[in-house]
């Protein structure tokens, strides 16, 4: 029961989808054989005023082929089904020297036969369109022109040269097949292009969104001409019908045409952010990776060569007196933890690239994370008073790897190198600048000399300080890529022995489009 | 000879230290820096005593405080105001194409090593600048 509502559902889309090509082959052959009955004049519409105004035989047959090229042939077999039709108009042409005699089409039928099949040939042969679509185009002027002439005016048609003989019905199936023919061209544009597109959604495939620009005039057509045939309705109103039904169906289709571009436009456009916005944080992560390789074939280098110096040392003869065992030993040592700071340095790095990969960030206030990495780092000071101002205008949330981070590294950075001439002070102020959310963060430290570390201040493996403090030369790298992760750009500016200010700064339009 | 070894790991100090003395049989005074600022501060103190200053400088690139690209950033131009005539090697681990291009494009530089150097490399090194520059 079910498959076959589908397949009954699967024949009606088959029709309606090949109505054109159904019209066209049921009008040829009806005139066909209105022929060889002589009843031409019961088909012929406006017959009674210009009794030449009938669709020949040869048209006819020039129907039919369009009419079965339309269907879903091997394509080899279209092209000789349109190249006989071509042949046969062209014959047409040639009348005067052939030694039988052919009624043939008006000059003006000859004239939109050539310039079809060979739009038709053109569109099969080459993925070029734009010549199909002018030639197509060309035709429908043409036709739609005819038609007005044949409600509106007839005996001004007949008396426009070229036009004389053209019928009703030719110039319907003209207008039947260049609706048809430019569907067709059209969706093979549009089809060629998409598939191009790899993986581009099926769904932003404009061609869905207007089956009926297509279907309609086609359905209007045949309706009226049936109407006028019979006589169902006086031609003046066919008119209006034509007129008015077929503007209403190009305004609808445009208006709804527009909509779906500009939803289409905007997928794209949404895309097209989304990639950009992808791609530069591909590459941030492609240049962390490659500090990351440059660094560990570095960091542990080092003090393996110093080891197998070492052992060198300690294995050569000339060399061993120079220097005492206490003092080797001591070396070895100095190495081994070089080492494991090294492989630690490393592991951290791999931590502060992976971190935050998962997408389930929780979310903590900036306030909250000042308070817990404060904690983390008083480590570094015995018994000294540490004085630290916050003055938040806004206290904002951010994900919580990322600021807690960003501050464990800077509170590290102001206790490791404070001076010891005065009393370590820390100012943490936030304020909204413009479109700017903007965190500072200040000290009263050693300060760095920017004039010669300035290209150098958040490059991976710096150390610009001597300190007995344990120093990875990380602190502002992990701070800079950290801050990046959250979309932001970080300033340092310094004095030495003065002390340090650093500004972070979120752009409120991408704190607010990534926290929604 | 004077020469100065600027290097952050204290093996490679003592090793080349040690290569020279044997070599130059005891006739070398070698100066050891742990980073370019300390070097570049004891050159500063003796620019009016240059037979205090240093003639070979073997130079590690990766080093706190002040690596091997900011001390030629800052000894050049000395080096060029004052006639010191330096020589200078850099010795390092870095083994990365790019160090090794800009080392080039400095004519004060007169030769690239990457570690890891043997001890009889070093002395195969001092042997050859020392007979060159007599």
């Amino acid at each position: 029961m079910n498959t076959n509502k589908r397949g009954n559902k699967n024949f009606i889309l088959f029709i309606i989808k090949k109505l054109s090509a159904f019209v066209i082959i049921t009008v040829a052959v009806i005139n066909i054989i209105a022929w060889k009955y002589s009843k031409v004049a019961l088909i012929n519409f406006n017959y009674e005023i210009n009794p030449d105004a009938t669709m020949k035989i040869v048209t006819a047959l020039g129907f039919l082929l369009l009419g079965i090229s339309q269907f879903k042939i091997k394509r080899w077999m279209q092209i000789c089904l349109l190249s006989l039709g071509l042949l046969l108009q062209l014959l047409q042409l040639t009348q005067p020297l052939l030694p039988f005699e052919i009624k043939s089409g008006s000059p003006i039928t000859i004239a939109l036969f050539i310039i079809s099949f060979t739009e038709l040939l053109f569109h099969k042969v080459s993925t070029n369109y734009k010549y199909a679509i002018i030639l197509n185009s060309l035709v429908y002027t043409i036709t739609l022109f005819t038609l007005y002439q044949f409600v509106l005016n007839p005996l001004d048609l007949v008396a426009l040269p070229g036009f004389e003989s053209i019928s009703w019905n030719t110039a319907v199936l003209f207008y039947i097949n260049v609706i048809t023919s430019s569907k067709q061209i059209l969706k093979a544009a549009i089809i060629n292009n998409f598939t191009t597109v790899e993986s581009a959604p099926s769904n932003i495939n404009p061609f869905k969104y207007f089956p009926l620009y297509f279907e309609f005039p086609v359905l209007l057509i045949i309706t009226t001409s049936l109407l006028i045939h019979f006589k169902i309705v006086n031609t003046n109103y066919a008119v209006f019908i034509l007129l008015f039904l077929l503007n209403l169906a190009t305004i609808a289709s445009a208006t709804i045409f527009t909509s779906k571009f500009i939803k289409l436009f905007r997928i794209i456009i949404a895309t097209q952010k989304e990639v950009r916005y992808k791609n530069i944080k591909l590459i941030e992560k492609n240049k962390y990776l490659e500090d990351f390789a440059s660094i560990t074939s570095h960091n542990l280098k080092e003090p393996v060569i110093a080891l197998n110096n070492l052992i060198e040392i300690k294995n050569n003869e000339a060399y061993k007196n120079k220097i005492s065992t206490e003092e080797i030993d001591m070396m070895v040592s100095d190495n081994i933890k070089n080492l494991s700071q090294s492989i630690d340095t490393i592991n951290r790095f791999l931590n502060a690239i992976r971190k935050g990969e998962t997408q389930n960030f929780e979310y903590i206030t900036i306030s909250k994370a000042i308070e817990s990495q404060q904690k983390i780092v008083t480590d570094y000071i015995e018994n000294e008073i540490v004085e630290t101002k916050v003055n938040l205008e806004e206290d904002l949330i951010f994900p919580k790897v990322y600021i807690e981070s960003i501050f464990y590294n800077l509170f590290s950075n102001a206790y490791k190198y404070r001076s010891t001439n005065r009393a370590l002070l820390i100012k943490i102020n936030s304020s909204y600048v413009n479109n700017n959310y903007i965190v500072t963060f200040e000290d009263n430290g050693l300060g760095i000399d920017l004039n010669k570390h300035g290209k150098d201040i958040f490059k991976p493996n710096k150390r610009f300080h001597k300190t007995n403090m344990p120093s990875s030369g990380f602190g502002l790298y992990f701070t800079k890529m950290h801050v990046e992760k959250l979309d932001g750009t970080i300033d340092l500016y310094s004095e030495t022995d003065k002390g340090t200010l650093i500004t972070i700064t979120f752009n409120k339009d991408n704190y607010e489009s990534s926290h929604n | 000879m004077k020469v100065a070894i600027i290097d952050d790991n204290v093996v490679f100090r003592t090793l080349t230290k040690i290569a020279f003395e044997n070599v130059t049989s005891g006739n070398s005074d070698i100066l050891l820096f742990e980073n370019g600022q300390e070097a570049i501060d004891y050159i500063k103190k003796y620019l009016d005593n240059q037979e205090e200053i240093p003639k070979l400088i073997l130079l590690d690139l990766n080093m706190p405080v002040m690596d091997g690209w900011n001390f030629l950033d800052e000894m050049l131009p000395i080096q060029k105001s004052f006639n010191l005539n330096l020589i200078i090697y850099i010795v390092t681990s870095s083994s990365d194409e790019k160090d090794f291009e800009r080392a080039e494009s400095i004519s004060e530089v007169k030769g690239y090593l990457i570690k890891p150097i043997g001890i009889n490399q070093i002395a195969e090194l001092i042997r050859s600048i020392t007979t060159g520059d007599c």
